[in-house]
């Protein structure tokens, strides 16, 4: 099965990710109402490589995302680097096609990196924790998770086309 | 041609590379805030540099845009305000030399567009297309059409950084119109973004406010110039403890509604503050 799931997203596909997130969000100013393509293109790779890449990878997208932070440089590829190695280690329990195990893996995988960017960014600069994920959090990794299981399932269909 | 990642089991190897950077994500997170600046400009200046400056020629084509009819109302506008005003400069020249008032401190203006990252961690923060070689210094007022919108926070030579007054670091010292009572407006952040508002601190607690008295800044702070209109006072603030009142204002400007500001920064080659106070030179011609 894990083997089947390695020929299913390539890396011109993560960039694709990548390049979309930061298109909608920074060249059209879509903001919050944008996806977090960045965490779906992590969680997606992190299925297919080890902890070591999916780590590093998630740090470069955090350092990417970080350019606009002025208060706290480096909250983004903390939380990120993070969930590139959790996401490397838990994968095996997301195994298989199922679409309610997929998004429960962008669920909660877009739900740590808020959880983890809240206790990074610091004190000063975080709004109370309540706010933050009552219920922007949880929309937020609900639209990750509806998103996240058709961009995979996107990447499926892309690869077989190919 | 389609390839897919490859799968790689190097355990040991891929451990030490996954905790060596997550070490070097907290490296960058506890770096003081002035080494940090240096790589976040970097980033912006090199990989989001596109993507900026993508959103800048979308954002000109906005404002280039705005229905001619729009515009043409506001220059008809400005020139009855002009007009009916043609004499109040003459005159207040008159009165400054009757009462031996000198000119107030020259302040130059620099305009440009807003542009928002999007991104979290940035809210409160708008880029500006102008930077250090169009005269624009850090902690600048920038302000719209209707009053204050924030300060610049960060300026590098063809771009600047700056918050908005939803920012938790923004302050300005203000007072009323009429310069009577004075006090300390800040932002009060509300359970979500659009619901952030305004709040005066500090006012002391035999001084009241009346509900629609129009908030300026005082120039106190040495940041904003005197007078620039902030908001209007809404209702007394239920916080409010101890010897001091503090009221909910409503700001004249919305942070959504800014595409093209104005920066405000002192003329250095005009400054000439013997000239504005007439100290020592006295002293200076009867030596």
């Amino acid at each position: 099965m894990q083997g089947e799931a390695s020929s299913r997203v390539s890396w011109t596909f993560i960039l694709f990710l990548v390049v979309l997130h930061l298109f909608l969000r920074l060249t059209l100013g879509y903001g919050q109402s944008a996806p977090d393509l960045f965490a779906v293109a992590l969680l997606l790779a992190a299925r297919e490589v080890n902890i070591g890449t999916g780590s590093f990878l998630g740090l470069l997208l955090g350092i990417l995302e970080d350019g606009f932070s002025v208060m706290s440089f480096g909250a983004h590829a903390f939380s990120f680097s993070v969930l590139g190695l959790v996401s490397g280690r838990i994968r095996n329990i997301f195994v298989g096609d199922s679409a309610v195990f997929m998004a429960a893996y962008f669920f909660l995988g877009k739900f740590l990196r808020d959880l983890l960017y809240w206790l990074a960014v610091g004190e000063v600069a975080r709004d109370p924790f309540i706010s933050i994920f009552l219920p922007d959090a949880l929309v937020a990794a609900t639209y990750v998770g509806l998103v996240g299981v058709s961009v995979s399932m996107l990447s499926e269909m892309t690869s077989r086309r190919v | 041609m389609y390839r897919p990642i490859e799968k790689r089991e190097r355990s040991g190897q891929s451990k030490f590379f996954a905790l060596s950077s997550v070490f070097f994500s907290l490296v960058l997170l506890y770096l003081p805030t002035e080494l940090q600046e240096t790589p976040a400009y970097l980033i912006r200046s090199t990989v989001l540099k596109p993507f900026i400056l993508a959103q800048e020629y979308l954002v000109q084509r906005r404002v280039h845009s705005i229905d001619v009819e729009t515009l043409q109302a506001r220059v008809d506008s400005l020139l009855v305000a002009i007009a009916s005003q043609a004499t109040l400069k003459e005159e207040n020249i008159r009165i400054k030399e009757l009462l031996g008032i000198t000119e107030k401190m020259p302040y130059g203006y620099t305009s440009s567009n807003i542009i928002r990252p999007g991104t979290p961690g940035s809210e409160g923060l708008f880029l500006l297309d102008v930077g250090s070689r169009q005269g624009v210094s850090v902690n600048a007022p920038v302000v719209l059409g209707a009053g204050l919108l924030g300060m610049v926070q960060d300026v590098q030579k063809s771009s600047a950084v700056g918050i908005d007054w939803t920012h938790f670091q923004f302050r300005a010292s203000a007072m009323t119109s009429d310069g009577s009572i004075y006090g300390l407006v800040r932002s009060d952040p509300g359970g979500f973004r659009e619901a952030d508002r305004l709040l005066i601190d500090g006012i002391p607690f035999h001084q009241q406010l009346n509900a629609g008295t129009v908030l300026v800044t005082s120039g106190l702070g040495g940041v904003y110039p005197r007078g620039i209109p902030i908001g209007e006072v809404s209702t007394e603030a239920e916080s409010s403890l101890g010897w001091r009142r503090s009221y909910w204002v409503t700001p004249f400007v919305t942070p959504g509604e800014a595409v093209h500001v104005v920066i405000i920064s002192p003329v250095e080659n005009e400054l000439n503050y013997k000239t504005i106070w007439n100290f020592g030179v006295d002293t200076v011609e009867s030596n």
